[in-house]
């Protein structure tokens, strides 16, 4: 059995293939979103889920959500005495994920394919694999985001003979676009372009800032909790622009008080820096394949924050047709996944479909610049070729006396190479014969996006080869050293993460809520944790059944977040 | 085994076909399970649906172009822009080109990125089928206007992500500018070192003045304040008749894009009393109102009354022929250009304009004189790939005509390899039929010059030397070729001192004649100036590398070596220009220590203590500062320092301080110069002197190590 996850910037899921069809998995707490938060309880416990993104509100200092913008970076987070890096974090979500599998499947499972978004580089991708190797996973394999989105439609059955989908993912952080060709049930990805760094918190954002602006408030001076209202009033405005025309909220804040109106040609306004990043991909996957917007069968629409309004109308007036949703934005990919697994563990059901990915960037080598100017960048395997691939290129040394070469590996589209991702180096020495001092350098860019660049000498029988991966920082070693250094940490286990879960929502009504509601809340938070204390399984149940119903009244007030 | 016979098909121009084999092939060899055979597969699929595309089939029409260029090439009538055109309006690439031009004349918005912005966001954009042409459009008209302030021009690259995507520019047309708008957003350097007037005169009349005495002055600072009419009208109330402003003021009114005023200010009778480039800009102002055969003959006219006919009235003639449907003609003029105005965005538009119409008409050839064509113009719109997939078959006639396309397009796609060997082939068989192959061994040296080595330099070069020595004397380009060798045969073949000074010599004498047969070819200069720079004759060098600078302003040697030989013939301002561009230029902190020091030693001698003391502490920092900052520089600098305010010799006293290989001996003497410096300057720095007497018996402080 192998798993799919799909890891994603807000939430993530995990899948399995079973009778023909991909299967999602539930949580401890019933529900197949599992939001990408991790918090330090008290007692050092990790906590991951719904509890910690209770306890985002409750307990900011050791409760972090949105690291996987960071994956690939030095960037890390403290939470009480711990220091964790965002591969650490995201092993944590992977190992709950795969606590849930193996509890509903009742096996042990250590094989699993990933999504990642198309446009993440190559220290992004063996970040995120170091994760899956902390949480115990032994076999790994990685699948473009909109690749995965893409195939859940594609087997879905309901495409014809020959198609092509235009496949955009809005996620909470990343943009992907991709272009998918099913011609004689071969699955071709063409094109794949992206923004990194453009997701549905940049709108929320916007609003933040409209908001902020139009009350003058200055977002630095105020208190955290106010801050928290801000953002979540302009999210729940957001959400209500999906489905109105205008909207309005009124804002409590601790120094002000007042009315927020927002329409949608007003949103979209402070958006327009934003939907021209959207348009930018766009347009390259298109003149990338060579496509006219005539062609495209159909648009398909992933990850939530498709579902605003906004993004949508910029799709139809994009594509001059209405995009497909039929599926469920959120699950779509983790669904992809699941077949991706069943295509690697070669289920009978889908072994008629064959897919051919693409490599979403340049890779390539820096020379001496033709007009002496400093350093180019001369591609190797272009960006979008049909993967695997393998390219070669004659190179001569710049000067006739060089007795050695560095071969500098570059990932990126700038004609500088400064302005490119640096993969890693070679160095090569040449022969002594003059005439011979010439190299033949080899990429080769497999199914996993491993690059390995060989350089062989011609007439002589000199071969180097090296495996580019994240520079000297993820070797064998360190990952193993920080196995062991995670291993000692508690993760709370399922059966007891629902309670954890109530306590953790609690907790932040309480918070939430003024005068009699609060002191309600507060008996029960108190009555909650006494009967946990009392370890007793029965009265623990009751309790929790009398919580939730008491809770109920809230919950239609309540902003489910 | 070629691509079909691989997919197991028959050569076709149906891609449905290929796709179908491709696809059922796939099915036998799995990406995951046979990496090998799948990447030979989609090489070969590739490479057929690249090779379709050129096949002769009479069952399918020549394809249509996209409407967006027949819109491009609809006469925009008579000037009958309307007035303003709103955002809203700009629904086709041909309005937003009217509104590119009319933002790019008006004087007051165009200063304002907003205006800019609001543009890139029109209707238009939308248009997915259209985005390369919006994109290209926009981009082009900007590259090529780049008279514009810093703030536009970031603005823009910003919004076309320029920089981070460099390479999506590489294949368009304007690539050349492109690169160059790279480097200057780049270099942080203000290029464009036009002074603003510190002063700017308040009415019309002071202003035209002001003109008459700064006439040195670029027109677009000035006259951005002052719209044209205004101008002309102050002019014919005011001012006597003076040729030399009435041409200024028309060059600048046609710059304005005020066609009307010109031809107030010029007709062909005055234009005959004005003298200089009277007829050339009158004949760019009918070629601007697409009146063609009158601007053929007032550049023709032009032409007759020039010596030597200027590069900018070759253009107008030929882009006039080319109006007027005279392709051909139009066609020789515009190659002809190319070589001596690389940068010039128009001909190389309107050149490849004509050669992709060309292309169009001789689609479907293979073989042939016609297939040759064919591939020839590819290879000239640098379209290589599909230039070898139409001439590669064709091997053996090319090798019969010893025609060299074949190995040019291998050096053009970085194959030396390859094309070194095309290049053999092709001599030997040539040198069987006994024909004259110093065409081809010059061809040789140009194409594959980098890749030169000294087995290929005997075999190839080494017997035809004299013949292309012989055809020199009459022929530039085989000047320039012979200067070429003669400039690498030191490096290829073990020379004793004597043959390496006789080489030099004679690449000294060829280039020569190069540039006194072809006098405006920047690459022909380029090399004499690499060449009399090394020979230490830097006002020649100078010379030189001025003219070939517009073939590549961003050039690292050229702009360092011209820096320097500025700096040897004591043009300080002038080395201080181009040895500060330079540093933008991505300089190694190596030489951005020569630049550096080199600098330091031009403010010094133009007695400017701040920017002296300011370079001196940037390269305080430099690692090479240490090490090598005590030998040549120092002694010059102290030199040169006396003359400037105290605050400069002690910071390099201070600096002197801090250096590794200075002997306390040097560091006596320095200390020793600057007191006397400081006793001549009489009693009011008596107290500094005292101070450093302090310091310097002291010991301590000054000297640290």
């Amino acid at each position: 059995m192998i798993l799919g996850i799909d890891l994603g910037t807000t939430h993530s899921l995990v899948s399995y293939f079973d009778d023909g069809q991909p299967c999602l998995v539930s949580n401890a707490s019933g529900q197949v979103l599992t939001p990408s938060v991790v918090s330090v309880d008290d007692d050092g416990t990790i906590l991951v889920g719904t509890s910690a993104k209770h306890r985002l509100i409750t307990h900011p200092d050791v409760t972090v959500s949105e690291f996987k913008r960071f994956m690939g970076t030095n960037k890390t987070f403290t939470l009480g005495d711990h220091t964790f890096d965002a591969t650490d974090l995201s092993s944590f979500v992977l190992k709950s994920l795969k606590s849930d599998a193996e509890e509903h499947l009742n096996q042990e499972i250590n094989e699993v394919c990933i999504s990642v978004p198309a446009y993440f580089n190559n220290k992004q991708r063996e970040a995120t694999k170091q994760a899956a190797t902390l949480a115990g996973f032994t076999s790994i394999r990685l699948l473009n985001e909109p690749t995965a989105a893409a195939l859940a439609f594609g087997v879905d059955g309901r495409q014809s003979e020959e198609a092509h989908y235009i496949v955009l993912d809005l996620g909470g952080g990343t943009f992907d676009v991709s272009l998918l060709e099913v011609f004689n049930g071969i699955f071709e990805i063409h094109a794949s372009a992206g923004d990194n760094y453009l997701g549905g918190k940049d709108f929320t954002e916007a609003i933040v800032q409209h908001i902020t602006e139009r009350h003058r408030l200055d977002i630095a001076t105020l208190s955290r909790q106010d801050k928290n209202k801000l953002y979540k009033a302009a999210e729940s405005v957001k959400y209500q622009l999906s489905e109105k025309l205008s909207t309005g909220i009124s804002i409590n804040l601790s120094e002000a008080a007042f009315e927020y109106q927002l329409d949608l040609s007003t949103f979209e306004e402070i958006c327009e820096k934003l939907l021209h990043r959207i348009k930018q991909p766009v347009i390259r996957v298109l003149s990338d394949a060579d496509l006219a917007t005539s062609s495209i069968t159909g648009v398909i629409l992933v990850g939530g924050a498709t579902r605003m309004q906004l993004f949508r109308t910029l799709t139809s007036r994009l594509f001059k047709s209405i995009p497909r949703s039929d599926y469920h934005p959120d699950e779509a990919i983790a669904k992809g996944c699941a077949i991706q697994a069943a295509l690697l563990g070669k289920e009978n059901a889908v072994s008629e479909i064959i897919m051919t990915d693409v490599c979403p960037y340049t890779l390539g080598v820096a020379i001496v610049g033709r007009g002496a100017m400093g350093e180019e960048f001369l591609p190797l395997i272009e960006r979008n070729s049909t993967i695997p691939v393998s390219e070669s290129r004659p190179l001569v040394p710049a000067h006739p006396d060089q007795t050695g070469v560095t071969i500098q590996v570059y990932q990126g589209e700038s004609f500088d190479p400064q302005h490119n991702l640096f993969l890693g180096r070679l160095d090569i020495d040449l022969p002594d014969d003059p005439e011979k001092r010439r190299i033949l350098l080899t990429y080769t860019y497999d199914l996993d996006g491993t690059l390995e660049v060989e350089v062989s000498i011609p007439g002589t029988d000199k071969r180097e080869r090296a495996y580019i991966k994240d520079g000297e920082a993820h070797t064998e070693r360190t990952t193993g050293k920080r196995f062991e250094q995670l291993k000692h940490l508690k993760i709370l286990p399922c059966d007891q993460q629902r309670n954890r879960e109530m306590i953790a929502r609690l907790e932040r009504l309480f918070e939430e809520y003024t005068g009699q509601n609060r002191e309600y809340i507060g008996f029960l938070l108190r009555h909650f944790k006494e009967v946990l204390a009392t370890h007793n399984k029965r009265k623990v149940e009751e309790a929790f059944k009398y919580v939730e119903e008491e809770l109920h009244y809230f919950k239609t007030r309540e902003l489910e977040i | 085994m070629d691509c079909w016979s691989k997919l197991g098909i028959e050569p076709t121009t149906n891609k449905r076909g290929i796709k179908i084999a491709y696809t059922e092939l796939l099915k036998l060899c799995r990406p995951d399970e046979d990496p090998e055979g799948f990447r030979q597969l989609r090489k070969a699929y590739e490479d057929a649906l690249t090779e379709s595309r050129f096949l002769k089939d009479a069952s399918h029409p020549p394809k249509q172009e996209p409407d967006t260029v027949k819109e491009d090439e609809e006469p925009l009538g008579n000037e009958t822009i309307p007035a303003v055109v709103s955002v809203e309006e700009i629904t086709s690439i041909t309005v937003l080109d009217q509104a590119l031009t009319q933002l790019y004349h008006d004087v007051d918005r165009r200063h304002r990125k907003e205006n800019w912005e609001a543009l890139f966001n029109s209707p238009v954009s939308f248009e997915l089928d259209h985005a390369r042409a919006f994109e290209d459009h926009v981009v082009s008209f900007v590259c090529a206007n780049n008279l514009l302030p810093d703030e536009v021009l970031t603005a823009f690259a910003l919004h076309f992500r320029f920089v981070e995507e460099f390479i999506r520019f590489e294949s368009r047309e304007y690539f050349r500018q492109a690169q160059y708008l790279y480097y200057y957003l780049h270099s942080g350097l203000q290029r464009l070192a036009y002074p603003k007037p510190e002063i700017l005169p308040s009415d019309s009349q002071a202003h035209l003045e002001f003109l008459q005495t700064r006439r040195m002055v670029e027109d677009s600072i000035i006259f951005r304040y002052l719209p044209p009419d205004e101008l002309l009208k102050t002019y014919q109330d005011s001012i006597k008749e003076d040729h030399e402003l009435r041409l200024y003021i028309a060059r600048y009114c046609l710059g304005y894009g005020a066609l009307e005023q010109v031809h107030q200010l010029l007709d062909s009778d005055k234009a005959a009393q004005v003298g200089g480039d009277a007829f050339a800009l009158l004949g760019e102002c009918f070629y601007r109102q697409r009146l063609y055969k009158e601007a053929l003959q007032h550049y023709q006219h032009h032409a007759r009354l020039c010596s030597e006919i200027p590069a900018t009235t070759s253009k107008g003639i030929a882009l006039s022929l080319a109006g007027l449907g005279e392709q051909e003609a139009a066609m020789e003029l515009l190659l002809q250009l190319v070589d001596q105005r690389p940068h010039d965005f128009e001909v190389r538009q309107k050149l490849s304009e004509i050669q992709r119409q060309k292309i169009e008409e001789l689609k479907g050839n293979t073989d042939g004189e016609k297939g040759l064509q064919l591939g020839q113009l590819l290879f000239d719109v640098g379209l290589y790939n599909e230039c070898m997939a139409i001439i590669k078959p064709m091997k053996y006639y090319l090798e019969n005509q010893s025609n060299p396309l074949l190995a040019k397009c291998y050096s053009k796609l970085g194959n030396y390899v390859d094309a070194g060997h095309e290049f053999y082939y092709l001599i030997q068989s040539a040198r069987l039929r006994q024909e004259n192959i110093v065409d081809l061994a010059a061809e040789y040296i140009l194409c594959c010059e980098l890749d030169l080595g000294p087995n290929q330099f005997r075999k190839i070069v080494g017997p035809e030397l004299s013949k292309l020595c012989e055809a020199a004397r009459s022929n530039a380009e085989y000047a320039y070729v012979v200067a070429l060798i003669y400039t690498r045969m030191p490096g290829l073949l073990k020379v004793d001192r004597q043959q390496e000074a006789d080489s030099k010599a004679k690449a000294l004498y060829f280039v020569d004649l190069a540039t006194s047969l072809a006098p405006n070819n920047g690459r022909y200069h380029y090399l004499r100036g690499s060449l009399m720079y090394k020979a230490n004759k830097d006002e020649e060098a100078i010379k030189s590398y001025e003219i070939a600078r517009p073939l590549d302003y961003a050039d690292y040697l050229l702009n360092f070596r011209l820096g320097m030989a500025y700096f040897y013939t004591k043009q300080y301002d002038m080395a201080i220009n181009r040895l500060e561009f330079t540093l933008g230029l991505n300089a190694s902190p190596r030489d951005e220590y020569n630049l550096a020091s080199r600098l330091i030693i031009c403010y010094s001698k133009l007695g400017n203590a701040e920017k002296t003391i300011e370079w001196l502490a940037k390269i305080k920092g430099n690692e090479h500062t240490k090490s090598n900052f005590a030998h040549t520089p120092l002694c010059v600098l102290m030199d040169n320092c006396m003359h400037l305010p105290p605050s400069v010799p002690r910071f390099l006293l201070e600096l002197i301080s801090t250096l590794e290989n200075i002997r306390e001996l040097e560091y006596k003497q320095y200390c020793d110069l600057f007191l006397l410096l400081l006793k001549q300057m009489g009693d009011e720095y008596d107290e500094e002197r005292k101070q450093l007497e302090h310091d310097y018996n002291s010991q301590g402080k000054l000297f640290s190590h």
